[in-house]
């Protein structure tokens, strides 16, 4: 609109010049080139100023949907159920979705207050046959103390809840469906597949492993080479998990950072978490009620089947530590 | 002024004939000087945030609320003012836990020990106990885990980087007002849990009384009832806890 209006006002200008000059007595030729040379480059301001407002107009046309449309895509579900598979679901859920053809996914932008400058995207994503709600943030803030970008290239797993409830309904609700049947056979498929992390990311691991362990070495009576196993890497979860087998031990790794930035191993003490499994394991959270010190025996079993069978053995040189 | 006063006293241990023979020729303005020196506290950087010492109650409480709520750039962190809020709920629970046990409940049943001292409350059931990694030691003193003052130290030393205080200064010192404050006389917030009286149809007493991480499988068991999303529930990636009404 802006670059039309200037466009029309241009025209009117250069009518009026050229009248005048047609009309005033004593017109030179170099007047006249003047003239022609200051008319061609408005125009190729103008053109260039239409250009950058009608760039300006498509990235302010890009609807708040569009940033959440990640959400809905067959990938993104498909690597959330394969998550949910080997961290969560159990036998019983799937009685609950194979009688039907579809499967139904709600997804739900949110919007939490966040901090001036954070342009991080928040969603959830329903799935009412399995009464569950998993959480996605795709992160996008600066650590000024650190001086390190936060940002994540895909949406990832912040938290999974049972809930009968469900999510609310509203306006701001999408619901996709997939084929129940298509993914069981992606879910099946790839029920053992390997995702290892990254060359440099297990590099950083190693070097992690190896000050945990230096760490806690004497206490822990180990001797010689350590051995450890290392969980796959979800591509929409931002932990991994490792089990160092002499010490009988459960460390996760988790971030808002995406792991695969050095800004995390920069700072890993601030992303890891122990578990003593000898110390910290319960059948039932009823032994110790109110307590936040525990886990279950469920829990390990799951975190030990995702790092011992599918995962990665490593050694830990002794000398390393 | 940064004078060798340590050196002179190194040196008088290792040759104590020659530092007597030394000094007799050393000037009475130079010793003035040194011993000045060493009675001056050396000038210290500016400093964005600051925790009481970790054997002290406030500075105690105070890596209670640190230790369980994400800073920047962790899992769980949401924003500065959630992750307040966050330290504001537990140190309810704590105190609830001493001031409002429900009717029908006995203390031990919800805080595993029967006392009013909030600290006898955090250190419950020692290093494994009601809050993970706090405990008293074998004389009877506040303790925690060393992973717990390792974060906290390398929280400071990112919190007083750079050339101003940002939201790690911010958090730090919040936890440690928040901690002063109460140790002498009360939280002046309110329990945004306090008024819950219904969970999913389920009876309940209201306010906090214990948290662990949000993740689904946690829950710590008893008659400890989820306190839902929709009642702000979740904070500091943690999840928060009411009792079930007897």
């Amino acid at each position: 609109m802006i670059a039309t209006k200037h466009l029309w006002s241009a025209e009117l200008l250069f009518r009026f010049h050229g009248r005048r000059s047609a009309t005033s007595p004593g017109h030179s030729g170099s007047r006249t080139a003047a003239l022609q040379m200051a008319k061609a480059i408005l125009i190729l301001f103008l053109i260039g100023a239409a250009s950058s407002i009608a760039a300006g107009e498509t990235e302010t046309n890009t609807t708040p949907a569009d940033a959440y449309a990640e959400l809905s895509s067959l990938d993104t579900l498909s690597e959330v159920m394969r998550h949910l598979y080997r961290w969560y679901l159990d036998e019983t859920d799937f009685a609950g979705i194979v009688q039907s053809p579809a499967l139904a996914f709600g997804i739900h932008p949110l919007h939490p207050e966040l901090d001036d400058g954070d342009k991080s995207l928040y969603g959830e994503i329903e799935i009412p046959s399995l009464g569950v709600l998993v959480r996605m943030k795709k992160a996008d803030y600066r650590i000024e103390e650190l001086g390190t970008e936060v940002k994540s290239q895909r949406f990832k797993i912040v938290n999974v809840e049972r809930s009968a409830k469900g999510a609310p309904r509203d306006d701001s609700r999408r619901e996709v469906n997939y084929p129940v049947r298509d993914m069981m056979d992606y879910l099946f498929r790839t029920r053992s597949q390997p995702d290892f992390p990254s060359p440099e990311l297990s590099r950083r691991l190693g070097d992690a492993v190896a000050d945990v362990i230096r760490e806690r070495f004497e206490q822990h009576a180990a001797e010689g080479d350590q051995t450890v196993f290392v969980s796959p890497l979800s591509p929409v979860a931002n932990e991994i998990w490792l089990f160092w087998q002499d010490a009988k031990m459960l460390i996760r790794w988790a971030s808002d950072i995406e792991l695969d930035n050095p800004a995390v191993w920069d700072h890993e003490s601030l992303a890891i978490k122990t578990f003593d499994i000898e110390e910290q394991v319960v059948l039932s959270f009823h032994e110790a009620a109110g307590s936040n010190a525990f886990v279950t025996r469920d829990q390990v079993g799951r975190a030990l089947y995702n790092c011992v069978i599918l995962g990665q053995k490593r050694t830990v040189p002794r000398d390393r530590f | 002024m940064n004078l060798p006063c340590p050196m002179l006293i190194r040196f008088h241990e290792a040759h104590p004939t020659a530092i007597v023979q030394a000094m007799t020729r050393v000037p009475a303005l130079f010793l003035v000087l040194c011993a000045l020196n060493c009675a001056t506290p050396q000038a210290r950087p500016e400093s964005f945030a600051t925790l009481e010492p970790p054997a002290s109650e406030a500075g105690y409480l105070a890596r209670l609320l640190i230790n369980e709520s994400p800073f920047p750039g962790e899992k769980g962190y949401l924003s500065e003012a959630d992750t307040r809020n966050c330290m504001l709920a537990i140190l309810w629970a704590v105190h609830s836990r001493i001031h409002f046990v429900p009717e029908g409940y006995r203390q031990e049943q919800i805080a595993a020990v029967k006392t009013d001292d909030v600290f006898d409350v955090i250190t419950a059931g020692g290093e494994r106990g009601q809050c993970d990694g706090f405990y008293r030691d074998a004389q009877g003193k506040l303790a925690a885990v060393p992973r717990v003052e390792q974060r906290v130290q390398y929280l400071l030393k990112i919190a007083n980087s750079g050339g101003k205080p940002g939201k790690f200064a911010g958090l730090l010192n919040y936890a440690q007002g928040l901690s002063n404050a109460y140790l002498e006389g009360g939280i002046e917030e309110a329990d945004r849990f306090a008024g819950i009286r219904s969970v999913d149809q389920l009876s309940v007493t209201g306010r906090g009384y214990s948290w662990m991480t949000d993740r689904d499988y946690y829950s710590p068991g008893g008659n400890f009832v989820r306190i839902p999303n929709d009642m702000s529930g979740s904070l500091g990636g943690n999840r928060f806890f009411t009792l079930k009404e007897l």
